[in-house]
């Protein structure tokens, strides 16, 4: 058994403690687009925006439309039907950002501005 | 017997576990850690999204733990950054070791050491071993021998009875760096300065291939371009020299990182091999061999 399997041996684990209320914006083309992509699934499925390290600026943003996960660690955002999920680990990172969606053919797709992030990658996957 | 030393590094130690935890911390850092197996550390660093170095790491996978190794200066912020970026569907847990678990090293020549640490040894390809409840690696640096040990702190003195006699002297910080300087190992004494990694020769421990990380952008576009600008040297001189910024005689920036008695290691922006600053005369000469601490 090694130093860090030893019988009554624990270390402390640390966590995030910084929560905060979180309010977004979502533009009307956003919206459009998450029903149009959600194809009518909106009752069982949801929209999760949520940060992770990486990337050039050392956060990534990442967005999915998956089954509603349990709502206890979640603020929760509902836009025309649509619900936004935001982990509370990210409330911070995240809290302020407005979404939109850009129909073009170049540099389309859904776009993050956010408030909290003092740079961005030129990819605008990334924020720190 | 007599000729043994031992080190308490001023690390910072944190544990990473949960099945997530290696691609957690593998977009944090400059190299790949991805096929990191049981008991291989790896070296590596952390920058900023310019590109400049914000803390040293060395990183060793436990079964599947990974204790994560930094420097205490920084130790808040690096914690702060590895906490802060865990995605809410991965599984990860960060742990704090700092005064629970320290790392030591114990120098002396290799004769006097083989008979002292597991046999075990002369089997290894660079990994660490298992040493009781510690864990240890060994490295030749020129004649002497050099392990590594990490080892519950409140079980220093014991560890260090037990194996190695009352006589194993505890090296004060000085003797330490004296020893880092005739090996080129760099500290964060040297990085600390907002350097980008290929300024000090670490570019081994950046590896580019790896897909995003913060200040790969930076580091990409340097590499490209192939443009260093400064250097590391070791400089031994003719008198003591304090550590600080300096301008040669032919008008160089110099800074002075380190510095020991009559040695330390310097940073310049031309390679010269015989540096006049004011009445100082330094001798350089580049390091074969770079390994961070």
């Amino acid at each position: 058994m090694g130093i860090l399997g030893g019988g009554g041996f624990s270390l402390p684990v640390i966590t995030q403690t910084e929560v905060v209320d979180v309010r977004i914006t979502v533009t009307e083309n956003a919206i459009n687009q998450m029903k149009k992509t959600m194809q009518g699934d909106e009752e069982t499925h949801c929209l999760v925006i949520s940060a992770q390290s990486g990337g050039c600026s050392g956060y990534l943003y990442d967005m999915k439309i998956i089954e509603k996960p349990d709502s206890k660690n979640f603020q929760i955002q509902t836009f025309e039907g649509v619900e936004v999920y935001i982990h509370n680990g990210d409330s911070s990172l995240l809290n302020g950002l407005e979404l939109d969606f850009k129909d073009t053919l170049m540099g389309g797709g859904f776009n993050i501005t956010n408030p909290n992030a003092s740079r961005e990658c030129g990819c605008g996957q990334s924020f720190g | 017997m007599d000729n043994i030393d031992y080190y308490i590094h001023n690390c910072s130690i944190s544990v990473a576990e949960g099945k997530d935890c290696i691609e957690h911390i593998n977009r944090l850092i400059t190299s790949n850690i991805k096929s990191i197996s049981d008991l291989q550390s790896i070296d590596t660093l952390i920058c900023n999204a310019n590109g400049r170095i914000t803390d040293s790491l060395q990183i060793l996978r436990i079964q599947e733990q990974l204790l994560i190794l930094g420097n205490s200066e920084v130790a808040e912020d690096t914690r702060k950054l590895i906490v802060s970026g865990i995605h809410w569907n991965e599984d990860v847990r960060i742990m704090n070791g700092d005064g629970i678990l320290s790392k030591i090293s114990i120098i002396g020549y290799e004769d006097d050491l083989l008979e002292i640490i597991p046999k075990e040894y002369n089997r290894i390809n660079n990994n660490w071993l298992n040493w009781k409840e510690n864990y240890f690696k060994a490295s030749k640096h020129n004649e002497r021998m050099k392990i590594d040990v990490i080892v519950k702190t409140n079980e220093i003195d014991s560890f260090i009875m037990e194996n190695f006699g009352p006589n194993c002297n505890k090296l004060g910080i000085e003797k330490w760096v004296d020893f880092r300087i005739s090996n080129g190992v760099l500290s964060f004494d040297e990085y600390k300065h907002n350097f980008l990694p290929s300024e000090l020769g670490l570019d081994k421990f950046v590896d580019l291939k790896k897909g995003c990380y913060p200040g790969q952008e930076i580091h990409a576009r340097l590499e490209s371009r192939e443009k260093r600008k400064k250097k590391i040297l070791r400089f031994s001189s003719d008198k003591e020299i304090q550590l600080g910024k300096y301008v040669s005689g032919n008008g160089t920036k110099i800074n002075i990182t380190t510095s020991v008695g009559k040695s330390g290691f310097l940073i310049i922006n031309n390679l010269e091999e015989e540096i006049k600053i004011n009445e100082f005369i330094l001798k350089t000469d580049e390091l074969d061999t770079i390994e961070i601490s």
